[in-house]
């Protein structure tokens, strides 16, 4: 019988490891390039779901003594909106973009920390699943995103303390919001020192390109500002469960504590949110205007003043308490003052266009866009820190009106003139641009339908976070007209969707550098390699990338700075 | 931190690739004067406080300024490969950690028993992590 021997030979190729698998690559990069895109596209996610639930909130009161939902779906549903939108849409949204764009934007490789990064975006997925799935256990937050206590603690019968929102609705939002607090700090601490401390050599502080200047005023605001939101919420959960009485005046406790810790995290959470979409628009505005920005130092810094303003108004949002004389003056003179840095920002906009040779390319559109919208946002908010005003508005549409000014017509417009602009960095790829202006002006109109009319509303007297109304009360018109605009939002986001699959499938190759741009993070390939830079580009200037395509009229060469 | 971490892999600034080079010289035992020359030069360079004129107008990656990439003045070594940069290593242990956090905060508005397993799984995670190398 015929024998052979088999020889084993060594294995030429080895095994794949975990994370060199297509799934693992994902759930373990600490590339800030790749969670940058995690960050968005689960922030875009939440958009949707978001947006999803404000559709529902505009057709329950589409029309008077609405039955779409009944009142405490409807609470859950408000609740969960403005949580959602806030905590999972608009922060991790920036976030992700900071992520992608600031290491490239100042020449690093890398975020300092990227393992701590990794953990702050996937805590930002698991606390927005966490939140979400509150609705399996139908037992969605339903206190508004404040949650106001002593409301969402107990109410007094006699000695006793009976709960007020007796499920674990709230305790979803306390801990949801805590757990997002973790993210948020992690990536602010990550912000702050990868700016410090991994600028290119050349790049002082002065020559920072305006979004990373912006990051990081907004990485320290939500370090001093997120504190005091953690502690409120942390307050909150022993009121609920284990006995105390925090914020129950029959207890000892004080019932305007939760407001004012809310609202002093919550004001400078405003700027948090904007802060960022002041940077996009002072990046976008000088590349399709063909000019430097206008007054570059004074953008900057008054960013830095609005930071710190933002810490002196948040009573503003307590005129109607009762507070004291004295303080209602404080408070609105503070809220008047900080329109003066925002004012020097518009200006430095307008004179940053004016006279340039300017491109409407989409990114363009958004930014301008951007720019009216929040202007008619930041009026209003003025209008509001008058506080015999405020005092005839408080808890109305108008103060809806107000906030989706500048939040949607603000950081919305501003997010999607990033996606525009930074879209071809990130794919190689262009959006289509007749499919982005065709969602650009649905979704101007849309905003303005949508929101203008709530200031009439709240004029005539139509409560916040309201239920139904009475069809006597000569609100009918109004609100149906918002319904449309809601969905006319909703078509351009469809639109955007639409034009988000096609190009990235087919989109027209976008080349390096489509913009012409000014800044190091188009100094590289499209998109870029896992190391950002070959070499580590030298600054000389505020706009190096100008400088390399354009040496002999370099800014060093010509400018001072 | 990711600069110390990836000291080792970073490759050269602009027009700093012959001093990188002139590193491994001195390292194999060629001190001098030049040398010195070489550690200050990149000392200064690296720590971004005034960046070379002859660097300055080097092009990096994708597109070159009319006249090239300058050569810094420096003691003439022999070109060697260059390494390719890489990026952070990767983790499993962050996605673990969230998790294990996510875990036992649904464990307290649930069941107990999943706080338990959410706790469990923090601390294997802080330990996995604190005690991964690369």
């Amino acid at each position: 019988m015929a024998t052979s021997t088999i020889v084993e030979r060594p294995a030429l190729v080895r095994q794949k490891r975990f994370s060199e698998t297509y799934i693992g690559q994902w759930l373990t990069t600490t590339d800030h390039k790749k969670i940058g895109i995690m960050y968005m596209v689960t922030a875009f996610f939440f958009f949707v779901v978001g947006g999803l639930e404000a559709l529902l909130i505009r057709t329950q009161l589409a029309l008077p003594d609405g039955k779409v939902l009944d009142p405490q779906t409807y609470n859950e549903i408000f609740t969960m909106h403005g949580t959602t939108m806030i905590f999972l849409f608009v922060m991790p949204m920036f976030t992700g973009l900071g992520n992608y764009v600031v290491p490239l934007m100042i020449g690093a490789r890398d975020m300092a920390f990227p393992r701590l990064n990794a953990f702050g975006y996937w805590i930002v997925l698991f606390g927005g699943l966490f939140l979400q799935s509150s609705f399996l256990f139908h037992a969605a937050p339903d206190g508004g995103w404040f949650a106001y206590a002593p409301l969402t603690e107990c109410g007094v019968q006699g000695v006793n303390c009976i709960p007020a929102t007796p499920s674990i609705n709230m305790d979803f939002w306390a801990l949801g919001v805590l757990l997002l607090g973790i993210s948020s700090v992690a990536g602010a601490l990550n912000f702050v020192v990868t700016i410090f401390k991994l600028r290119a050599p050349g790049m002082t502080i002065n020559r920072m390109p305006l979004f990373v200047w912006m990051t990081l005023v907004t990485s320290f605001l939500l370090l001093f500002a997120l504190p005091s939101l953690t502690a409120a919420s942390g307050l909150l959960l022993l009121d609920r469960h284990l006995g105390t009485h925090f914020y129950q005046a029959a207890f000892n406790g004080d019932p305007l504590l939760w407001q004012h810790l809310f609202w002093s995290f919550g004001h400078p959470e405003v700027y948090i949110l904007i802060l960022p979409a002041f940077g996009i628009v002072s990046e976008v505005l000088p590349v399709f205007s063909r000019k430097p920005i206008f007054g570059y130092t004074f953008v900057a810094w008054s960013g830095v003043a609005i930071g710190f303003l933002s810490f002196t108004v948040w009573a503003h949002h307590m005129f109607a308490v009762g507070l004291p004389v004295v303080a209602q003056a404080f408070f609105a003179t503070s809220t008047t003052l900080i329109a003066i840095p925002t004012a020097v920002k518009i200006f430095n906009w307008l004179a940053t266009i004016y006279g340039g040779k300017l491109s409407f390319k989409t990114p363009m559109l958004f930014a301008l866009g951007f720019v009216a919208m929040f202007l008619i946002g930041g009026l209003n908010g003025v209008a509001l820190a008058i506080v015999p005003f405020d005092y005839q508005v408080t808890d109305s549409y108008f103060v809806i009106a107000h906030l989706h000014y500048v939040l949607f017509g603000g950081a919305v417009f501003a997010i999607f003139a990033a996606i525009f602009y930074w879209f071809p960095k990130m794919t190689g790829k262009l959006l289509n641009e007749r499919l982005g202006q065709i969602q650009f002006w649905l979704m101007l109109i849309g905003v303005n339908v949508t929101f203008f009319p709530m200031h009439i509303l709240g004029l005539l007297g139509m409560p916040r976070r309201i239920y139904t109304y009475a069809p006597d009360l000569g609100w009918n018109e109004l609100n149906l007209l918002e319904t449309v605009g809601a969905f006319i939002i909703a078509a351009a986001i469809l639109v955007f969707l639409f034009n988000f699959v096609a190009s990235l499938r087919q989109g027209q190759p976008a080349g390096g550098d489509p913009w012409d741009a000014f800044t190091l993070e188009w100094d590289t390939t499209s998109p870029p390699e896992p190391y950002n830079f070959k070499t580590i580009p030298v600054v000389r200037s505020r706009r190096p990338f100008y400088d390399k395509k354009n040496p002999e009229t370099a800014d060093w060469k010509v400018a001072v700075h | 931190m990711i600069n110390e971490e990836e000291q080792k892999d970073r490759p050269p600034i602009e027009g700093e690739g012959l001093q990188r080079q002139g590193e491994g010289r001195k390292r194999s035992g060629n001190p001098g004067s030049a040398e010195t020359q070489e550690k200050s030069d990149e000392a200064t360079v690296v720590r971004g406080q005034q960046p070379r004129p002859e660097a300055e107008e080097g092009a990096s990656e994708q597109s070159q300024g009319p006249q090239g990439p300058q050569v810094p003045q420096g003691p003439q070594v022999r070109p060697s490969r260059a390494r390719t940069p890489r990026g952070p290593h990767a983790s499993l242990w962050p996605f673990v950690l969230a998790l294990a956090i996510a875990l036992a905060c649904l464990g307290v508005v649930t069941h107990p028993a999943v706080l338990v397993i959410g706790a469990l799984l923090i601390v294997v995670a802080v330990v996995g992590w604190g005690l991964e190398r690369y």
